[in-house]
């Protein structure tokens, strides 16, 4: 049935506070999760992080008191439910773990969304980047493997495959190759603005992780790894957060975010394998129509416009979904592993020319590769790297294992 | 009912630019834009975007003219602003009409449109941008600035419009777009004449009461003394 967030009135913000025993909720076990529930507190983390910080610098842009305090309730009621989805990740844990966790999100959110984008250009940019973030999970997998013989299909569940895919030493690049053409904001489809915003979310919350807990390792390779990764977690935020129209005003701006959580808590509410969890998306999905309202109230008031001229008259109707997406993966592996992006587009690599920018930025920052290094001291250290591939070899045949060759 | 706020599920469409990249569905092309009132002999893509512009900062007008008389404190000032809204919304819908007579379409958003509507979403944001920082006068002198400012624009594009009718060979086309002018012609006439003698008497009645800014005056008395005004 259609659902259309401005028919609810939801929880007023004023009721949202909870107490600090609330949000210090229970946190899962993380040998016996769901993977998709752990992949689900990873997205909406980071959904709410972003929420936090687009409040913030709306408010750095703002100097008028009734603004500043609207913004600062429903920034509090976020922070509150940032903090309770971020505590469900158990303290044992490792960063190294959670890391996996993010890059499983990463495979198959940026896959559902591909999937599911109506818009061809925006649906590449997300394949583009897809191949980066799988050829991540396959990295770090194997950093796990060689530091602690951790085997990452205890984690993911068999659910993702752990497979090369673009090659890490090749996503570096010149940072003017980093920039996409954006949609157009009164032409895009409702469900391509809220994939985008998703995306770039997400992605930031990955910069933001990685940019945090690089420190965290003593070993040079795993520090190496991180700052390699990481560097490569902000191009992607600067790809997606290209794809936005910056034509919206701030007002506009915040009653998209508001109407892209209420998408994604209905979502994460209907797919929900723990029903203690499937709880905490239901309150939030009822904060969200709360803050939804206060921002439609905004509008009115300070833009003389309805939230309606702005929004679709119900949401998105298939739910994100976290589900397998391993034959779509492996579609655009083998069809797109060679892309490169050449300014605003995308290029095959023999096609570029031997001098391109961003080949020069490759062999400056490339010295050495830590994503090459952790595979080859992972082979030297247990005569073989890791691999998941649970539906055969690498679709290319360059990036499949020795004993494949 | 006119649409305020061109969205895909309104069927809008606009033209890629560099950094503009529309789903293909939705965008259209310079030639298809070349081919707009083509036998009139002026450059079809140019009419097409000014029009596409002049409806957008209608809308925008409206938008601007609901939000003013939501927050003036002056009920002198708020039955005008809900007024000329009333009848902004009016003129969108002749535009709409029109543009849509003459075989183009009132839901492309054109470079230009995107442009104008860029700079009407500043003029309404300063509106209340700084609201903490000036006082309850100057908010309403700073909301009748940008009121004045969206209706010399608004004028501008009439009267612009009415030299494109002198310029169209006599004909449908010619006698659409003239009929749509001149039924809003008077209307922004009034609406600029209004918005500049009210800018003046404004003025005149802060010039003329004491300590209209001064630190430490209760708002409740600024906010009265608004009221008052022009009464």
């Amino acid at each position: 049935m259609a659902f259309n967030p401005l028919d609810h009135e939801g929880i007023p913000v004023a009721d949202q506070f909870r107490s600090w025993s609330e949000q210090n909720i229970e946190p899962y076990d993380k040998r016996a999760v769901d993977p998709w529930t752990r992949c689900r507190v990873i997205l909406m983390n980071g959904i709410e992080v972003e929420s936090i910080i687009f409040s913030h610098q709306f408010h750095r842009h703002i100097d008028n008191p009734e603004l500043a305090e609207a913004l600062a309730m429903g920034r509090r009621a976020d922070k509150q439910q940032q903090t309770t989805i971020n505590l469900l990740n158990p303290g044992e844990q490792s960063p190294l773990e959670t890391t996996i966790g993010y890059e499983q999100v990463a495979v198959d959110l940026t896959a559902w969304l591909a999937r599911n984008e109506p818009d061809p250009n925006l649906k590449q940019a997300l394949d583009f980047a897809l191949l980066e973030d799988f050829d991540h999970l396959y990295r770090y997998s194997n950093l796990y493997d060689l530091l602690y013989g951790g085997h990452a299909d205890e984690l993911t569940k068999h659910l993702t495959e752990i497979t090369p895919g673009r090659p890490t030493f090749l996503h570096h690049r010149d940072p003017r190759d980093t920039i996409r053409r954006h949609y157009e904001t009164h032409t895009v489809d409702p469900l391509s603005r809220c994939n985008v915003m998703t995306i770039t979310s997400a992605e930031q919350q990955t910069m933001n992780y990685y940019m945090n807990h690089q420190p965290d390792f003593v070993e040079p390779i795993a520090r190496g790894l991180y700052a390699e990764i990481s560097e490569v977690e902000q191009e992607h935020v600067t790809h997606y957060e290209s794809l936005l129209d910056p034509l919206d005003s701030w007002i506009a701006m915040w009653l998209f975010h508001k109407y892209n959580e209420c998408w994604l808590y209905w979502s994460m509410f209907q797919q929900e394998s723990d029903n203690r969890i499937k709880s905490l998306w239901e309150l939030h999905l009822n904060q969200e129509l709360g803050q939804l309202n206060v921002v439609a109230d905004v509008m009115r008031r300070y833009e003389g416009r309805e939230a309606a001229e702005l929004l679709p008259p119900s949401l998105p109707e298939k739910p994100l979904t976290f589900e397998d997406n391993k034959a779509y993966v492996r579609q655009v592996l083998e069809a797109t592993v060679e892309l490169r992006p050449d300014g605003r587009g995308y290029t095959f690599a023999d096609e570029l020319p031997d001098d391109h920018r961003s080949t020069r930025y490759q062999e400056l920052v490339n010295r050495p590769s830590y994503g090459e290094e952790i595979i080859e001291e992972n082979r030297e250290k247990n005569g073989t790297e890791y691999r998941d591939e649970t539906e055969g070899p690498n679709p290319v045949e360059s990036l499949r294992a020795p004993a494949h060759s | 009912m006119p649409t305020l706020s061109p969205t895909a599920t309104d069927g809008a469409t606009t033209l890629p630019m560099e950094m503009t990249s529309p789903d293909p569905v939705r965008a259209v092309t310079e030639e298809q834009q070349d081919a707009f009132l083509a036998d009139s002999g002026m450059n079809g893509s140019f009419l097409a975007g000014f029009l596409s512009m002049t409806l957008t900062h209608e809308r925008c007008g409206v938008h601007l003219a609901r939000s003013l008389a939501e927050r003036t404190k002056n009920p002198i000032l708020k039955a005008r602003y809900t007024a000329f809204g009333e009848k902004g919304l009016k003129h969108v819908e002749v535009l709409e009409r029109a543009v849509t007579d003459l075989g183009g379409d009132p839901n492309y958003v054109a470079p230009i449109a995107r442009a104008v509507e860029g700079s009407d979403d500043l003029m309404l944001l300063s509106t209340f941008k700084l609201n903490g920082s000036i006082d309850v006068m100057t908010q309403e002198a700073v909301m009748l600035d940008a009121f004045l400012l969206a209706s010399t624009r608004s004028h501008e594009n009439w009267s612009t419009l009415q030299d494109i009718v002198d310029k169209l060979p006599g004909g449908a086309n010619h006698d659409t777009l003239g009929r749509a002018v001149s039924s809003c012609e008077d209307d922004k006439d009034e609406q600029l004449a209004w918005a500049k003698d009210m800018r003046k008497k404004m003025i005149e009645a802060q010039s003329s009461s004491k300590s209209t800014a001064a630190v430490g005056s209760k708002v409740e008395e600024a906010v009265a003394k608004v009221k008052n005004w022009f009464s």
